[in-house]
């Protein structure tokens, strides 16, 4: 197991007036390798979730263990932080260096690697989200499209090799160019054996690359089960302000239409797949 | 009428010169629903900050109702024909009570405050917040601040609207309100909708659609003629709504169907 999360809770300004808590009694775990979605409507606790898991926040309740040791007591929170990495939602307005190496190499020179070594990561991190070295290495970052600064800006977490990779909205903005560019860092990471939270809006981009989705609602977590079974539960999804992704309406509907169905997932691919089928039997069309 | 009229426009200084926009003719029409799309740099938003003044062009002419946006004199009477809404709702609110924030724009206008009430309640009512009026704008969630935004341009009464990625920082339900509302504000109380997205699925709703591609207009027309060539759009960085890919990979693989699906709801009628 990589992370815990055992009984966590967090409260935002506890005994003012202010008081507000965010999370209740969270428990969900995270192995090497795994690729998920965080989903939930605004307010839900998404976002405070994800700054436990990297240390950001630390819990008012409950305990956060990594590799099995906790955080805080058996080891110490900058040892975990090392090891994961946390992409901001806008992550370009965080670029600061006057090219895109130095701004890449912030972060593995904070690890203090050597300077070969970080040389190499930043020439594979720029490589990995599809730019090229040589044309991009000595730019301003502030020249780039907001596509480029983005993945640049992903790039930069990339460069620490972290072993468990948090996204919060990568996509948003974006393009299909840079949503697409982006998508296939993140898979080759995930590919390479790093784990990986993708907390986004678009369900038809989550249902297309995670392996299991956990739902947070109201602080909780509401569902957490493999996209498959999550997005069949699509009035509870609704009720609370989410939707599902379009392949699972289009299952819903031919459903309800009575046709005999029951995808074993609901990426597009295997959708297409499963409707082919049904033609070929004569069942539709 | 919005009428562009070979509007170019450039940024920065002579030597680091770049162009958002290039030759434009447009004419949106009293009435439209128009979606315009593009990749990120296309010049999509320096498009909408032409339509109400915000920028004026570097060469050619933007008219409003026949008024040109170069006339200083005239803008302020384009300011209130033209409401904006912004990307991002936290930028957009100042006051502390969600109907003070509404009534900002009348009181400017040096209204009768009696006008100014009936004005803001009307806006709140038409986006729905009726009930928040005297809430703190800050405490709002995201999609209920966005809709505060649009009632803060309604309560100028404007013929035309521009919407400039509203829906981009909203949850799937929020977003999908917001849609529901910029929809009802056109057909119901006929104001011209211009609404700039980057999501396919949301220009499906429009009567009309641009697609801008290095600040020329490339494609303009009805949803189904404009998303008819898939490989086309992808070329200009745009992608299709969902259903129309997945009608086109079933068509790709030999089911006969239309090219002019656009909705879950079409390629399932025209499926079974």
């Amino acid at each position: 197991m990589l992370v815990e999360m055992a009984g966590v809770g967090f409260t935002y300004m506890p005994g003012t007036p202010f008081e507000q808590v965010a999370l209740k009694s969270i428990d969900l775990s995270i192995s090497e390798g795994e690729f998920i979605g965080l989903i939930g409507p605004t307010g839900s606790g998404k976002s405070t979730l994800i700054q436990h898991l990297n240390g950001l926040l630390t819990p008012t309740e409950g305990k956060i263990i990594f590799r099995g040791q906790e955080v805080g007591k058996d080891i110490e929170l900058h040892s975990a932080q090392k090891e994961i990495g946390l992409v901001f939602q806008f992550p370009e307005t965080q670029l600061f260096a006057e090219t895109v190496a130095k701004d890449i190499a912030f972060g593995p020179k904070n690890l203090g690697l050597p300077v070969n070594e970080v040389e190499s990561r930043v020439r594979e991190a720029i490589e990995s989200v599809g730019l090229d070295y040589r044309l991009y290495a000595r730019r301003s970052p502030f020249g780039l499209s907001g596509g480029e600064k983005r993945l640049v800006a992903i790039a930069g977490v990339l460069a620490t090799k972290p072993r468990l990779l948090i996204l919060d909205e990568p996509l948003s903005g974006l393009d299909l160019w840079g949503k697409t560019k982006v998508m296939q860092a993140i898979s080759k990471l995930n590919k390479n054996g790093a784990a990986v939270v993708l907390v986004a809006h678009d369900m038809d981009e989550i249902v297309e690359h995670v392996g299991r989705v956990i739902v947070l609602n109201e602080g909780r977590v509401a569902l957490d089960d493999k996209p498959e079974v999550v997005f069949t539960q699509i009035d509870y999804l609704r009720r609370i302000g989410l939707d599902v992704p379009k392949t699972v309406e289009l299952f819903i509907k031919l459903k309800e239409r009575g046709f005999d169905i029951a995808p074993k997932s609901f990426n597009l691919r295997i959708v297409i797949n499963t409707v082919l089928a049904l033609a070929r039997e004569g069942q539709c069309l | 009428m919005i009428e562009f009229k070979n509007v170019s426009y450039h940024y920065g200084k002579e030597k680091e010169k770049t162009t958002a926009l290039k030759n434009i003719g447009l004419a949106v029409n009293e009435g439209e629903f128009v979606a315009i799309l593009g990749p990120n740099g296309s010049g999509k938003s320096t498009l909408a900050r032409h339509m109400n003044g915000l920028l004026i062009p570097s060469q050619g002419e933007v008219l409003v109702d026949g008024l040109s946006t170069r006339e200083s004199g005239v803008l302020w009477h384009i300011h209130q024909q033209v409401g904006m809404v912004f990307q991002n709702p936290d930028n957009q609110i100042i006051a502390t009570s969600v109907e003070d924030d509404i009534a900002f724009g009348p009181e400017n206008l040096g209204l009768d405050p009696k006008e100014i009430r009936e004005r803001v309640d009307e806006a709140l009512e038409i986006v729905g917040m009726q009930s928040y009026a005297r809430h703190e704008p800050h405490m709002l969630s995201g999609g209920q601040k966005q809709r505060v935004a649009v009632a803060g341009a309604l309560a100028m009464r404007p013929k035309y609207l521009v919407v400039d990625e509203a829906t981009s920082m909203l949850d799937p339900r929020a977003s999908s309100s917001m849609l529901e509302s910029l929809k009802r504000l056109n057909k119901d109380y006929g104001i011209t909708v211009v609404n700039i997205t980057h999501i396919p699925d949301e220009a499906v709703l429009a009567d009309r659609v641009l697609i801008l591609f290095e600040g020329r207009i490339v494609k303009d027309g009805p949803p189904q003629e404009v998303f008819l060539d898939l490989n086309e759009l992808r070329e200009v960085g745009v992608g299709a709504p969902k259903a129309r890919q997945i009608a086109e990979e079933l068509i790709a693989s030999g089911i006969n169907l239309p090219r002019s699906i656009l909705t879950i709801d079409e390629l399932v009628s025209d499926l079974c």
